[in-house]
């Protein structure tokens, strides 16, 4: 295996120099770690990610662009840590550990939860959660693509979700079925049902017509009921840019339901009415249209325990 | 998908958290933005991972506050002198650049590199940074221009007014001295702000309320 040969040239510094170069970052070898373990971790990293694009189609260039983003230094500590080696978890404890109890707090915002959350995800990254007689870290699935400590935040974060989902699983079911039943209309027509399902056509025309990022901000905001600071913080944007954007797919999603229903045989009038008619049922539609298996976030289903009343479409 | 790859069930750890940092390639980016657009279980974890690094931003204060009088060397221009009084605001800010490693006094060395402390009144009543390196800034240079440009540095602190009440709803913009995207948040109710995705390096702050703002550099 030699990622680095030294024919492969790109702009004044070529991969092997690059590698060398990050080898030297790394400070690989105060865990232990030789040279050609590191080159053969970055190979790893960059094929498990098919070097950050179509493997076939990365250029030199942009391979050693996505060598380079990778966090060397912290990965090589969390695949130490993994391997056993004593003094990269002292390195480990020492820069994560407060952190790692800070960020479960910051998650559950309760003391003795977040302490369990961050005790047994350190019970995985010591690889003790292991099936009988194969002990392996979870640090060993870290890639260094994100800095360790968002990958420790998020990684908890994942835990958190998927314990609260299932648990509201587990509950919920026979809540849901009397929701069911409860949300069935009370009143039916033909006329009626056929204006929305052509106004559920169009809203999912409409819809899967926009990029990912604007279904992204719509179901963050409206449907999740994440606030604009949050949603322009994760996005790298500011907040009134975001509150821009929402406002301009809003008139621009009108616009293109009013037309996919006049062009379904529907009067401009009838289209009007149609779309302002039942705020409520368009909400609906947007859940189903947008969302894979009709999946609540729990940060919606929080706020919807905490008020009946919600934000809508 | 974009390019016809697919991540399974949901993407791993290490995409979402390179994701919220905006350390991935734009197709790479564009493909977690497809799944997220559909599943609420990676919207809450992005999310939540996001307030877990506003918790640990808080934490991660390692420094001692500098003087009272301790200030930066120039005064802000103003917006909006009506809007005068109320900006007078005191930032504490944590920088944290996990790119970096902890060096015992670094933190020392970069409150020494601030401007000479200027009159009281305009003043920053404390500046508190984590770990960075001095070299730093070398390093990015010698990079590869994509990977300089990518950015994995992480800065969060908070935002307080003189009495030290934090300050819901400020605007702080942050931007590599040596130029690029503006990366910009707002305060949390509790004042605090978390941005990533930044190149390692001089970091330029803008922060204020609306109608106007004041800037420094760390």
């Amino acid at each position: 295996m030699n990622v680095g040969g030294r024919s492969e040239q790109s702009g004044s510094e070529s991969m092997a120099d690059l590698l060398l170069r990050l080898w030297r970052e790394s400070s690989g070898e105060r865990f232990g770690f030789t040279y050609m373990q590191f080159e053969e971790l970055m190979l790893e990293v960059a094929v498990s990610n098919h070097w950050g694009r179509d493997a076939a189609a990365a250029s030199e260039a942009q391979k050693m662009a996505f060598l380079a983003s990778i966090r060397v230094k912290e990965l090589v500590l969390a695949r130490a840590c993994a391997l056993g080696n004593e003094s990269a978890w002292d390195a480990f404890l020492l820069e994560y550990r407060e952190m790692l109890y800070s960020a479960a707090y910051g998650i559950i915002r309760q003391d003795g939860l977040g302490r369990e959350l961050a005790d047994s995800l350190y019970a995985d990254l010591f690889g003790l959660s292991a099936p009988k007689g194969y002990r392996q870290s979870k640090l060993t699935s870290y890639t260094g693509r994100g800095s360790l400590a968002g990958w420790l935040r998020s990684v908890l974060a994942q835990r958190y979700v998927d314990q609260y989902r299932k648990a509201h699983r587990l509950v919920s079911i026979e809540e849901q079925d009397a929701e069911l039943l409860t949300a069935s209309p009370e009143t039916s027509s033909i006329d009626g049902d056929l204006h929305r399902k052509t106004l559920a056509d169009c809203i999912g025309i409409a819809l899967r017509q926009l990029a990912a990022e604007d279904r992204f901000l719509l179901q963050a905001y409206y449907l999740d009921g994440r606030i604009l600071a949050e949603i322009a913080r994760l996005l790298g944007l500011h907040e009134s840019t975001i509150s821009r954007r929402l406002k301009r797919l809003g008139n621009s999603l009108r616009k293109q339901i009013l037309k996919h229903l006049e062009s379904s045989g529907l009067s401009r009038r009838a289209a009007e009415e149609a779309l302002s008619s039942d705020v409520r049922d368009i909400e609906v539609n947007v859940r189903r249209l947008l969302q894979v298996a009709g999946e609540e976030s729990f940060q919606e289903v929080q706020a919807t325990k905490a008020s009946p009343t919600g934000k809508e479409g | 998908m974009v390019d016809g790859r697919h991540f399974g069930v949901h993407p791993d750890e290490n995409l979402l958290s390179a994701f919220a940092e905006n350390a991935l390639t734009s197709i790479e980016r564009e493909n977690v933005l497809e799944h997220l657009s559909t599943c609420a279980r990676c919207r809450d974890v992005v999310f939540l991972a996001q307030q877990a690094f506003l918790e640990t931003a808080e934490q991660s204060e390692v420094a001692p506050p500098l003087p009272a009088k301790a200030g930066w060397g120039w005064r802000w221009s103003l917006g909006v002198a009506g809007v005068l009084a109320v900006l007078l605001i005191a930032v504490p800010i944590a920088v944290h650049r996990h790119r970096n490693q902890a060096l015992p006094g670094v933190a020392e060395q970069i409150a020494a590199a601030a401007p000479e402390p200027g009159p009281a009144g305009d003043s920053v009543s404390s500046v508190r940074t984590a770990p960075a390196e001095p070299t730093a800034k070398r390093a990015v240079r010698r990079a590869s221009p994509a990977a300089a440009m990518k950015g994995n540095g992480e800065i969060a602190g908070s935002v307080a007014d003189r009495s030290g009440a934090a300050v819901p709803g400020a605007h702080v913009t942050v931007r590599a001295a040596s130029g690029g995207e503006a990366r910009a948040a707002v305060t949390n109710p509790q004042g605090r702000f978390g941005v990533a995705g930044l190149p390692s390096g001089t970091t330029r702050f803008r922060y204020g309320l609306r109608a106007s703002t004041r800037s420094r550099t760390t």
